[in-house]
């Protein structure tokens, strides 16, 4: 899968294609790691995972609208932030770490988010909707898709259905939030 | 108490979809990569420990008050994390992923009928979409036909899911106890959330 492809998968809201993206880079991130990082295999796995997450989610958001290099260069990038954070939260020194290029991590990724309660009740209160409420959502607020859009992709009449719909699943979640 | 505004909704989504993601992953790493080592059970249990803190942060329905509220509460299709050998089948067998992950289960449904293969993947996945179009028969005849370990783990938990559907409480039940007996199952906090719910 070339780069574009991936983008595009991505955007299309195929969240299987993680699954081997994951495969594809695992061997390689872990070797380059394991040279480079004196930490455990399941520290580096678990780096790696939020690396592929990251990459994910930075396509989702649209911060990450092309890869110009290879993908493996941009994912350790990432991995090399993560494994800076987490040398920098145990207060040890780093090495080989100067050349981290510009690649958007987001520190709410490490749990520092201003109005950290309220998202905290909002992550349990939609953990709470059901599954098609916390989709619909996701889709319209999280992926940006138009009511149409999201009709077609969950098999709703229209988009005025996915109107009510929504308006009927905030309803919930601020009766859960509460 | 302060109202949330959109931006607080954004992060929120984006916390949800990252422990989705990451449970995701954590299922490939253990059903696919640990798998292919021999299964080397000291780091398996390690990373059980690990999925267990992290579910610790997943669902915890409060609300639910019968046991279709419940199924409701805790049923969510996993994304295709597995690669299926379907030779001979590849375009048939994209097509029924495509329709699974675009949530068109019924389509899914008799596209994975149509698969020829004795994969169990497909069990596993078009079980999964029989019970998202509630049909837990279906579901269950299909989960029974799982042996296949790197598939069990998931089977089971829907197989619960599904008998609780059917409203059959001492099957649903043994089968989330056997879930819990085991530490390093990957849904145990899920099945210990519903039998506390249960219990209550």
């Amino acid at each position: 899968m070339t780069n574009e492809e991936l983008i595009l998968a991505v955007k299309e809201g195929k969240e299987s294609v993680i699954a081997s993206l994951y495969d594809e880079y695992r061997a390689p991130f872990l070797t380059w790691a394991r040279r480079k990082f004196d930490l455990e295999e399941e520290t580096l796995i678990d780096v790696y995972q939020d690396s592929i997450i990251i990459l994910y989610q930075n396509i989702v958001e649209g911060k990450l609208l092309e890869i110009r290099g290879k993908m493996s260069s941009y994912l350790f990038g990432i991995g090399k932030h993560l494994i800076y954070r987490l040398f920098r939260d145990k207060n040890e020194r780093t090495t080989g770490l100067d050349d981290v290029n510009e690649i958007v991590v987001e520190p709410e990724y490490l749990g520092n988010v201003d109005r950290d309660d309220v998202v905290y009740r909002l992550q349990r209160a939609l953990e709470h909707l059901a599954w098609p409420c916390r989709q619909l959502i996701e889709y319209f607020y999280y992926h940006n898709y138009d009511m149409q859009m999201i009709a077609d992709r969950m098999k709703y009449k229209n988009a005025d259905t996915v109107k009510a719909k929504k308006s009927r699943c905030m309803k919930k979640l601020r009766e859960h939030y509460k | 108490m302060e109202d949330f505004n959109e931006k607080d909704l954004k992060h929120a989504l984006r916390a949800v979809m990252r422990q989705r993601l990451k449970k995701q992953l954590q299922l490939r790493e253990t059903s696919v990569h640990v798998a292919k080592k021999n299964a080397k059970w000291p780091f398996l249990l390690i990373l059980g420990i690990i999925i267990t803190a992290i579910l610790i942060f997943l669902l915890k329905p409060e609300e639910a008050k019968n046991n279709g509220d419940l199924f409701i509460a805790f049923f969510e299709p996993i994304p295709n994390v597995y690669t299926p050998s379907v030779r001979g089948e590849a375009a048939l067998f994209e097509e029924a992923f495509k329709a699974y992950d675009e949530h068109d289960f019924e389509k899914a449904v008799a596209l994975f009928s149509k698969i020829q293969s004795q994969d169990e993947a497909i069990c596993l996945y078009q079980g999964i979409a029989y019970l998202a179009i509630q049909d837990p028969h279906a579901a269950l005849r299909l989960f029974e036909r799982i042996q296949d370990k790197k598939y069990r783990t998931s089977a089971q938990w829907y197989t619960g899911l599904a008998y609780l559907k059917l409203d059959k409480m001492e099957e649903a039940n043994r089968v989330f106890d056997s879930i819990i007996q085991k530490e390093d199952h990957i849904f145990r906090q899920e099945a210990l959330d519903i039998i506390r719910r249960l219990n209550k």
